[in-house]
């Protein structure tokens, strides 16, 4: 029988799953598209994965902004921060890492690590300028898939230059281009050069960037934006063999390390039943929390969102 | 005449009783809320800080309960704040609100303060309500100290949440005391509400500092109740900033506190040398302090726009660096998304367990 640690990272555009040995190789793993269905798309993954190789699971981490769906639906062990997931499974594959520069659908991350422990990190905050929902729209626009995007890139050899502060203006600044007649290559070259600089210039501001730096989330497959980046920080940059997954394989690794004597997963049952969300807002006083409910046809499996624990302490909390 | 004064953290919960026993129509606002939120944004200019679209929120729903006269600090204050109430008078009465704003022009000194006193209550004479006067700032003193203890609580307690209700009954409590006399008791029943919360001794958790600008720390709505989440997390909170060492460092009502104000400054140096308004050598100083005192790292909270802190929040980056100490700095408005602001706390909390995990530090 096969047995393993499976992570899950429940991202804003895609959702990741990563099954673990003991050994911290992967076995078995997926990426799609989560479509705004967060548990319609896990329990089709699960399916997927109980057809395949019906492991037994013996922890279950969960991460990404929707980790606490995710572990509320399937009985997470521990359930961790994109952050801190992302380091363990980076420093796991490249011990001596110092920078961790990660895109993902819709949030961008540095985390600067000495030593094997993270020291610092900045997040983007207000503007969603630069990570993959916007270059999958520009793809879209310009008639382009979002895996193409790089091969155009990088085959530029004179990149025109894009205003890349914000999203809308990068756009109407690329319509410009396109209508004064630059190549299509140059101008998604220099799309690649300017959501790079406005990366750098967003959360690296102050910080400073150490060899080795890994790149990685969904974004790293786009070659385009890694030589903007090499040309940028004039190092070279490291793409993992997973970096799509790594969030995933960081939550399994942390089930790992916890190694609980019994895990809390639910079971592939769960990738069958019929669940639904909802939600309401209490408002027995001035905080009016939102309050979100999982059901399963009638019954309540899980409630959460009340900062007074009066509506969730009858679901048991997971740790932190 | 009703009286109301915007809501800051629980100072409300120390004037009210008083100021009514004395003759004071009070009329609290409504503890800040998302539709005081709303009406605050909607009716201030854009770039004005949290703290002065709440304000502004609590008197709009103050005066459409019936208040009639407002109270609120002004003066040469620490930052743009001191003309906030003049700014806030000029909207409301544009929106046609007709109301009196008493603005007590100097926050700062204690003749001004009295003054104020006799103006809005029944007490005429000056001795007693200077007693009234420093009442209030013991009781607020009283209040700060009991969150404290709750802060000191609550990563240690065993029955889960029995410290969050500890707390709201201390609040409670001493909220009810009008004399020095019940406050006094009521100080003594608190003790005993703590003492009765089974707690942990010998739990060791991860200690965080908070600084920052004074009304986003103490205002739990102000920054998402970010307090209440890190102790969730079972992190105990050291707080650099409260409100009655605000009170204290400008009236001495408790003669063995030293003026934080002036240790701050001795603190900072040579990274600040003279204040920059607002909390800003405070937050430089403590958190210099703070990195020599075994607290684990710091969190430095402010509004967006707030100039002071954002002068503080660039030193500090530099003393992080300088004394390879943990900072975050967090921007507070309403547009912060909830869910963010979770993961970057979660992610520090955990880069301070990690580090004290494989380092060994402090």
């Amino acid at each position: 029988m096969l047995e393993g640690f499976l992570g899950i990272d429940v991202g804003s555009v895609t959702t990741k799953l990563a099954l673990i040995d003991k050994n911290d190789d992967v076995i078995w793993s997926t990426y799609r598209k989560t479509k705004g269905q967060p548990i319609r798309v896990l329990q089709s993954a699960l399916r997927d994965l109980s057809r395949a190789l019906n492991p037994v699971i013996l922890g279950l981490g969960t991460t990404g902004s929707g980790r606490r769906l995710a572990s509320y639906l399937a009985g997470a062990d521990i359930v961790k921060n994109e952050i801190t997931a992302h380091a363990v499974a980076s420093i796991e594959t490249v011990p001596e890492v110092r920078t961790i520069m990660e895109i993902g659908g819709q949030d961008s991350k540095l985390i600067i690590i000495r030593d094997g422990v993270v020291i610092d990190f900045s997040m983007n905050t207000v503007c969603a300028a630069g990570t993959g929902s916007f270059l999958e729209h520009q793809a879209s626009r310009l008639g382009l898939s979002v895996e193409e995007l790089g091969g155009y890139a990088i085959s530029s050899t004179k990149p025109t230059r894009i205003a890349g502060r914000c999203t809308v203006f990068a756009e109407s600044d690329m319509v410009h281009k396109q209508q004064m007649g630059h190549e299509i290559e140059d101008i998604v070259s220099g799309l690649c050069d300017a959501l790079c600089r406005n990366y750098l210039s967003n959360l690296a501001r102050g910080k400073e960037l150490r060899d080795p730096v890994i790149f990685q989330g969904g974004v790293a497959a786009n070659e385009g934006i890694k030589s903007s980046f090499e040309r940028e920080l004039n190092k070279e940059i490291i793409i993992p063999e997973h970096f799509n997954i790594m969030g995933a394989i960081g939550a399994a690794m942390l089930a790992r390390e916890l190694s609980p004597k019994e895990t809390r997963f639910r079971g592939f049952s769960i990738a069958h039943q019929q669940l639904t969300t909802s939600s309401f807002y209490c408002n027995d006083c001035h905080n009016s929390c939102g309050i979100i409910e999982i059901r399963d046809g009638e019954n309540i499996i899980a409630r959460w969102g009340d900062s007074c624990s009066k509506w969730s302490a009858e679901f048991e909390k997971v740790s932190n | 005449m009703k009286l109301t004064v915007p809501h800051m953290g629980l100072l409300s919960v120390a004037y009210t009783e008083i100021l009514r026993k004395h003759g004071v129509d009070m009329m609290p606002p409504p503890r800040p809320s998302v539709n005081t939120l709303n009406l605050g944004t909607r009716n201030s200019p854009e770039f004005a800080c949290l703290p002065f679209k709440i304000n502004l929120g609590n008197m709009i729903e103050s005066l459409d309960n019936g208040a009639d006269t407002i109270l609120m600090p002004g003066g040469s204050g620490p930052c743009r704040f001191g003309y906030y109430g003049v700014v806030q008078e000029q909207i409301l009465k544009s929106l046609g609100y007709e109301f009196n704003m008493t603005l007590t022009d100097n926050p700062d000194s204690l003749s001004g303060m009295v003054g104020t006193i006799r103006d809005i209550s029944d007490i005429k004479d000056k001795k007693h309500a200077f007693t009234v006067f420093y009442l209030i700032l013991i009781k607020m003193a009283a209040l700060d100290k009991a969150q404290s203890m709750y802060h000191w609580y609550k990563p240690r307690e065993i029955n889960r949440n029995e410290s969050d209700k500890a707390y709201s009954g201390a609040v409670r409590t001493i909220g009810k005391a009008t004399t020095y006399r019940e406050l006094y008791r009521s100080w003594k029943e608190v003790k005993k509400i703590f003492r009765d919360v089974k707690a942990d001794m010998k739990h060791k958790p991860l200690k965080v500092g908070v600084l920052g600008e004074i009304f986003v720390v103490i205002e739990p709505f102000a920054n998402m109740m970010f307090e209440k989440k890190l102790l969730d997390m079972g992190v105990e909170i050291v707080r650099g900033v409260w409100l009655s060492d605000w009170l204290n460092d400008r009236f001495r009502f408790k003669p063995f506190r030293k003026n934080q104000n002036k240790l701050a400054k001795k603190w900072a140096y040579p990274y600040l040398k003279y204040a920059s308004g607002g909390e800003s050598i405070e937050s430089v100083g403590k958190t210099v302090k703070f990195s020599r005192e075994g607290i684990d790292g710091v969190i430095h909270i402010m509004p967006f726009t707030c100039m002071p802190e954002l002068v503080a929040a660039t030193i500090m980056n530099r003393i992080s660096t300088d004394m390879n100490y943990p900072v975050l700095s967090l921007t507070f408005d309403e547009n912060v998304s909830e869910v963010n602001l979770q993961t970057r706390i979660e992610a520090f909390v955990d880069l301070l367990e990690r580090r004290k995990k494989c380092w060994k530090v402090s």
